[in-house]
């Protein structure tokens, strides 16, 4: 069953020196129980498509396309049914922390307030609430620690905190963007593992924006890959990982270097820079990078399109069946 | 190894933060007694998690930052008995590459006045038109062109202010460049171009590189030696591929195991997070071994007498300061 | 960026480009023009002279015959020319005493930002200090001292503004030395002077001009209020703000005194105030442009 279908999804944002698109005709589908993992470089709108599913785009902008959660359209729904679904259906975990956090408040006030909002709950039945959540994410003496304010937290922990929050609504989906960006390699760890946990308990459908395939590779069970406001490459994680149809995927796996492996003496490179979403080529967006790349390519965008079962990739040079 | 061209001893680094409301002052060690060698043309990398002085270490070594006690022996002159002017001369041997590519450049300044600063500043006698011609050859080499010369930081991308620091930090050909985490706020397919330009630049020149990181894949991939650093303290140091291969801190083994790889079938097969809690604060580190509060190996011993560097291999190039190294095979990390 | 080729380069290129498009911006650069042109050429160009008494129209209201267009002053002297011989003295006030305060308020806040520490504390306490000084006993103090004299006038005023500018640039410094670009410089051996004139300066200079255009008009009010005083220009020399005094003695008769010299003071005010919040919004754009 389909939990979230996205269909056409375009973001346009207006901008002083005019409309820039920065998301262009993304569909998606997110199944029940899936973890999806979105990667793209920055500017590539892997962040954008979910404020734009989400209605949290800056004024001046305009989403245009589908996102069908159930029987709700959220294109288009009133700021009033949105923010219901936000705190309810779908919750997103972001970047930093402290964004999230109001700092003047207590961690415990902070959870136990939404609680209260959302499901009308007394004052000690959400303080209660607010503390089995801590406690589910991982705050090691949370009894002690839900009165501390986010200053008083480590950069890990409120992470967590944060996660709890956005779990409070018990949502159907978690949408993290770039969820350990900013921790320390140990302490990723950590918020990855909680990730993990949070996909075994069952339910919860996530997706993981990164920037980084090796934060997706543990915990996606699909991979979505962006490049210049377009999916280029949609499949399961161990086919992506395995063999990469798209030259982007090809060029982004290969140039990663592996801590797992002894160095090699040069990296295999992507050559030239990443588009400027204002001045994308008529054709294919990855074209002026890619050595595959013909005056076909130049001309026409390629569209995503299956080549296998689960498997979406849009290249003129990767044949259909 | 031969004769190194820079050798720091015991440095230690400490910040006053002032004086609390109430009670003394605070004092904050971000280094805290390194040692180590570099030699000519050698890259060492320097990895450790935020906290651990890493960015402070590449600073003090070109006194960006005073040094409290110990020395930085460079071609052998102490750095830290030097005024600043008796230090400028040696300047053009010293440069530093920075994290955020657009910030490290002056947004008013243009590309030219921007990588001709060093020969402005260090060769006085050169012309114009001998500047404009060094500056052009520079850009070529970092794969520029001469268009940019005339144009402003903000119409780069990342990768490419990137390459213009580098390309300013290149032209007096140093033959020491501090790189604090040069590669870090850059996109994937652009960082492996950076760091291709890296090792072909020091390949081409012999530059020497300090590579201060927290990415251990990219540590790995440049380096010839690897330190590692918990808390301002060395906690291991040795050749690249002897420390992956044979992590004896148990610190060490943690950040390797920490690494999410890029691959889902190794990635599942793993226990992830070796670690509990994060490093505990430079304000107030725990007596004896610094990294005691997380380790598992830890016992009495390490709560009350600090790890002194101990040699691995025969030829004292691999060290560990961890009381328990030889035990590190009980440890499942 | 969309239109690179409309966009110029430079980052004062750019400000430049989007002040331009800012109509109030560019009204008030408008009216601004026409008033210094005014001043200047304006006394050169009409009948009569400033000082010139003309016993028959003594506090004679607007006339276009007598050829005093905006009526004579209660000494018989041409309104017109008093303003605009008045609006010379002000706007170089202005001028010259905001320039005061720009050159000493950005040197000194610029090296006490820079070098910080112990000098920092040091030229901090310095400008602290100043500040406590009553400033109306500080110009009566000049004036006893060294006589009446407009030369005076500019350097007692511009040395009263500097003390907020030096704070200003202090606190930009601050926040500037400790980005990358100034700690690559200090990496290169840039001596620490070059630092603060070739990477500071230019950086801050941006909200030193929005500051600038704001302070502008205060000293043109702080002229005003010492020539009310009677510390200011001498007769028959005369400033807006002399004009506006004795405009406001007279104003049950001669309504016409106050109004014109007022008109053309808040005009100007008017149109620098505008210009600098246009400016503000020119250098800082939250497009991030």
């Amino acid at each position: 069953m389909s939990r979230l279908i996205v269909d056409g999804l375009t973001v346009t944002l207006g901008t002083l020196s005019g409309p820039r698109t920065v998301v262009r005709e993304v569909g998606l589908t997110l199944g029940e129980g899936e973890t999806l993992g979105l990667v793209g470089e920055s500017g590539s709108g892997k962040s954008l498509l979910w404020l734009g599913v989400l209605g949290l785009v800056p004024p001046g902008a305009v989403v245009t396309g589908s996102a069908r959660l159930g029987d709700t359209e959220l294109v288009g729904a009133g700021q009033g049914q949105l923010a219901d679904i936000r705190g309810r259906r779908i919750a997103m975990v972001f970047q930093d922390p402290m964004t999230a956090l109001n700092p003047y408040l207590t961690i415990g006030r902070q959870l136990a307030e939404v609680v209260e909002r959302h499901h009308g709950a007394d004052r000690s039945t959400a303080r209660r609430a607010a503390l089995d959540l801590l406690d589910r994410v991982g705050i090691p003496d949370a009894a002690r620690r839900i009165d501390l304010y986010p200053h008083e937290f480590s950069g890990g922990m409120r992470q967590r905190a944060t996660i709890a929050m956005a779990l409070l609504g018990r949502p159907d989906i978690l949408v993290a963007d770039e969820p350990t960006t900013a921790l320390d390699v140990t302490v990723q760890a950590q918020i990855l593992d909680l990730f993990a946990e949070l996909k075994r308990d069952g339910g919860l459908t996530q997706v993981l924006i990164s920037h980084d395939l090796g934060v997706v590779a543990g915990l996606a069970d699909r991979v979505a890959v962006m490049y210049a406001g377009r999916l280029v490459e949609v499949a399961g994680v161990e086919d992506l990982f395995a063999c990469p149809l798209h030259p982007y995927t090809q060029g982004l796996l290969a140039a990663m270097p592996r801590v797992d492996r002894p160095g090699v003496d040069l990296l295999a490179t992507i050559p030239g820079q990443p588009p400027d979403p204002a001045r994308l080529p008529p054709g294919c967006a990855f074209a002026p990078r890619c050595l595959l790349a013909d005056d076909g390519c130049r001309h026409a965008p390629p569209v995503l399109a299956p080549v296998a079962p689960g498997r979406q990739v849009a290249c003129r040079k990767v044949g259909a069946p | 190894m031969s004769r190194p061209i820079l050798s720091v001893r015991d440095l230690i680094v400490r910040f006053d933060l002032g004086r609390g409301l109430f009670g003394p002052d605070r004092v904050l060690t971000a280094i805290d007694g390194v040692s180590f060698d570099l030699g000519a043309g050698e890259t060492l990398g320097i990895v450790g998690e935020s906290g651990s002085g890493k960015s402070t270490l590449g600073r003090a070594i070109l006194r960006l930052i005073p040094a409290e006690a110990g020395q930085i022996v460079w071609l052998g002159q102490d750095l830290r008995r030097l005024g600043e002017g008796a230090m400028r001369p040696l300047r053009r041997d010293l440069q530093i590459v920075f994290q955020d590519p657009l910030a490290a450049l002056d947004p008013r300044a243009t590309v030219f006045q921007s990588i001709a600063e060093p020969l402005a500043t260090h060769r006085p006698d050169m012309t114009r038109i001998q500047m404009r011609e060094a500056v052009s050859r520079w850009l070529a080499r970092v794969g520029l062109d001469d268009t940019a010369l005339d144009r402003y930081p903000h119409e780069f991308s990342g990768g490419q202010c990137q390459r213009i620091g580098i390309a300013r930090a290149m032209i007096l050909e140093p033959r020491l460049i501090v790189c604090d985490e040069a590669v870090s706020a850059l996109d994937v397919s652009i960082q492996a171009q950076i760091v291709n330009l890296l090792a072909a630049l020091q390949r081409e020149t012999g530059v020497a590189l300090l590579f201060i990181s927290h990415n251990l894949a990219v540590v790995r991939h440049l380096s010839h030696r690897i330190l590692v650093l918990y808390l301002g303290r060395v906690a291991e140091i040795g050749p690249a591929e002897a420390l992956f291969a044979d992590p004896c801190h148990p610190y060490t083994r943690a950040l390797l195991a920490a690494v999410p790889p890029p691959d889902p079938v190794a990635a599942r097969g793993r226990r992830r997070a070796g670690l509990t809690g994060e490093p505990p604060s430079p304000l107030n580190p725990p007596s004896g071994c610094a990294f005691r509060t997380r380790c598992p190996l830890a016992i009495e011993i390490c709560a009350t007498t600090m790890p002194t560097a101990e040699a691995i291999d025969d030829d004292a190039l691999h060290l560990a300061a961890c009381h328990r190294w030889r035990d590190r095979s009980t440890q499942g990390a | 960026m969309t239109d690179a080729a409309a966009l110029p380069r430079s980052p004062g290129g750019r400000a430049w480009f989007r002040l331009r498009r800012n109509p109030s911006a560019m009204a008030a650069m408008t009216v601004l023009g026409l008033i210094v042109v005014l001043c200047v050429a304006g006394p050169w160009v009409i009948p009569h002279s400033y000082d010139a008494v003309a016993w028959d129209s003594i506090l004679t209201g607007p006339d276009w015959a007598s050829g005093h267009w905006f009526g004579t002053d209660p000494n018989g002297r041409d309104l017109l020319a008093r303003t605009l011989v008045g609006g010379r003295i002000s706007l170089l006030v202005g001028l010259i005493a905001s320039l005061v305060a720009l050159v000493i308020g950005v040197s000194w806040g610029a090296v006490a930002g820079y070098v910080g520490g112990r000098v920092d504390g040091l030229m901090m306490r310095v400008v602290d200090i100043l500040y406590a000084l009553p400033f109306m006993f500080f110009v009566i103090l000049l004036m006893v001292y060294f006589g009446r004299n407009i030369v005076l006038i500019f350097v007692a005023i511009g040395a009263v503004e500097w003390l907020t500018m030096a704070r200003i640039v202090r606190g930009q410094t601050l926040s500037l030395k400790r980005r990358e670009f100034i700690e690559a410089a200090r990496a290169i051996g840039v001596p620490g002077l070059t630092i603060v004139r070739r990477h500071i300066v230019p950086n801050v200079l941006g909200p030193v001009i929005v500051f600038l255009t704001l302070t502008i008009p205060e000293v043109m009010l702080i002229e005003s209020f010492i020539s009310f005083l009677g510390l200011g220009v001498q007769e028959p020399m005369t400033s807006w703000g002399v004009l506006i005094s004795e405009g406001a003695q007279n104003i049950e008769e001669a309504p016409w005194l106050l109004l014109l010299p007022g008109t053309f003071l808040a005009l100007t005010l008017l149109c620098l105030n505008l210009l600098g919040d246009a400016l503000r919004d020119a250098l800082d754009p939250r497009d991030g442009r």
